[in-house]
């Protein structure tokens, strides 16, 4: 474990500027305020544990995300059983059919709330490349997942919430029914 | 719309103790060895073991309050041994020794270890078996895994009056003389019958059916192994 006062200075200057997007990040994933500050606790512990292994010059924000989508899994392995991706895709098969607009007048809640309800796997992406703006490298990189997976991923995951975006302006009067717009 | 996205995450107001909760579990491990302390900080470091143990009961007890609120009382019971013992527990990585496990169920439930053992669901391997106390009751438990999923075999001593047909609940099976009950919510899956003197469960997070079979598979040999109070 590293305990000089120059790594500690590093660490500092390197790993704790991020803990905000950490944190952000953690609680849209997990759903749970109080379950996000235990991991990003938990994501500053194993950081430390193991930054004598990163490697100075390298991107450490991405480095962070990749110990907390570790943590995440972790965590959600243990009590919750995800659907396979092969079923988010039958969901989506069946929701997607059209390329609803990016609707107006919602909320910042509303937009949390229709994040909230996206499946995990387009969920992160979405996070990862749209809201925290990773390059695909990185977000593969930290998700573990081909390029090409986060690509198909985000791609899907934006069409999944501008329909659930959509529905919420609709249920507002904002917008127009689905049957219109074909 | 990725400006809307990055401004409603950015809505999310971040905890002002977060940064100081993160800092002072940072300190711990790179603090010098708790013998070198001075006896102040051996005192705050107990008090911060002592609100972690009693933050992380207090959290099990409402993550195990949260689930169990979907079963009936008598599923509940079998139910909460192995969120208590199986799922808030570390497990062992590889499976205790077979003599290990007898003597820890002693001589009179190191019988029902071969009834298990001849019927673990494919992919699955005895992990563990023992006996444990969950919430003032006893168990003799068994706990099998395949990679990170995880079935308990649970046998508790009835106490008088539990029945599963008071619960109203409807057998979904009879087969051989034994009513087969089962209740599912979320990813677990209950199933569990009765004999004269014991309440036998097979918790697992397998599908309805698959959960049924293995307890079907198990229940003639486990009545059968049971001992006789």
């Amino acid at each position: 474990m590293p305990t000089t006062t120059p790594t500690k200075d590093r660490f500092e200057a390197e790993a704790m500027p991020h803990m905000n997007d950490l944190y952000r990040t953690a609680t849209r994933v997990l759903g749970e305020r109080s379950r996000a500050e235990d991991v990003v606790q938990e994501v500053y512990l194993q950081a430390w544990k193991s930054f004598h292994r990163f490697e100075p010059g390298t991107n450490c924000r991405a480095w962070l995300f990749k110990i907390l989508f570790h943590c995440v899994n972790h965590h959600r392995r243990k009590w919750f059983r995800f659907p396979l991706l092969k079923e988010t895709e039958e969901f989506l098969e069946t929701n997607l059919t059209y390329e609803a607009p990016i609707p107006e007048h919602l909320t910042d809640e509303d937009i949390l709330a229709a994040m909230d309800k996206m499946p995990a796997d387009f969920r992160s992406v979405v996070l990862l490349v749209d809201v925290e703006e990773f390059a695909y490298k990185d977000a593969a990189e930290i998700l573990g997942v081909p390029i090409g997976t986060v690509m198909s991923r985000l791609s899907r995951g934006r069409k999944i919430l501008r329909e659930l975006l959509d529905g919420i302006a609709q249920s507002y009067g904002v917008g127009r029914p689905k049957e219109a717009q074909s | 719309m990725k400006s809307r996205l990055q401004q409603a995450v950015h809505s999310e107001p971040i905890p002002p103790h977060l940064e100081m909760r993160v800092r002072a579990a940072l300190r711990e491990p790179a603090a010098r060895p708790f013998w070198y302390a001075p006896a102040w900080g051996v005192a705050a470091a107990a008090a911060v073991l002592l609100i972690g143990f009693f933050s992380l009961r207090r959290a099990e007890n409402r993550t195990m309050a949260t689930i169990t609120q979907q079963f009936s009382s008598l599923m509940t019971v079998g139910l909460t041994d192995h969120l208590h013992c199986t799922m808030l527990r570390k497990q062992r990585a590889e499976p205790a020794p077979l003599e290990t496990m007898k003597s820890e169920l002693g001589p009179q439930y190191a019988s029902l270890l071969p009834a298990v053992q001849a019927h673990v669901p494919a992919n699955y391997r005895v992990l563990d078996a023992h006996l444990c106390k969950a919430q003032g009751r006893s168990f003799v438990h068994f706990v099998l895994n395949y990679t990170d999923r995880y079935l308990s075999v649970v046998v508790t001593e009835r106490k008088p009056g539990e029945e599963f047909s008071t619960e109203k609940l409807v057998p979904s099976l009879a087969q051989a003389g034994i009513l087969y009950y089962q209740q599912s919510s979320g990813n677990f899956q209950v199933a569990g019958f009765e004999s004269a003197q014991h309440l036998v469960y097979v918790i697992s997070d397998l599908g309805p059916e698959q959960n049924r079979q293995v307890m079907l598979a198990m229940a003639g040999d486990l009545k059968q192994a049971l001992p006789v109070l």
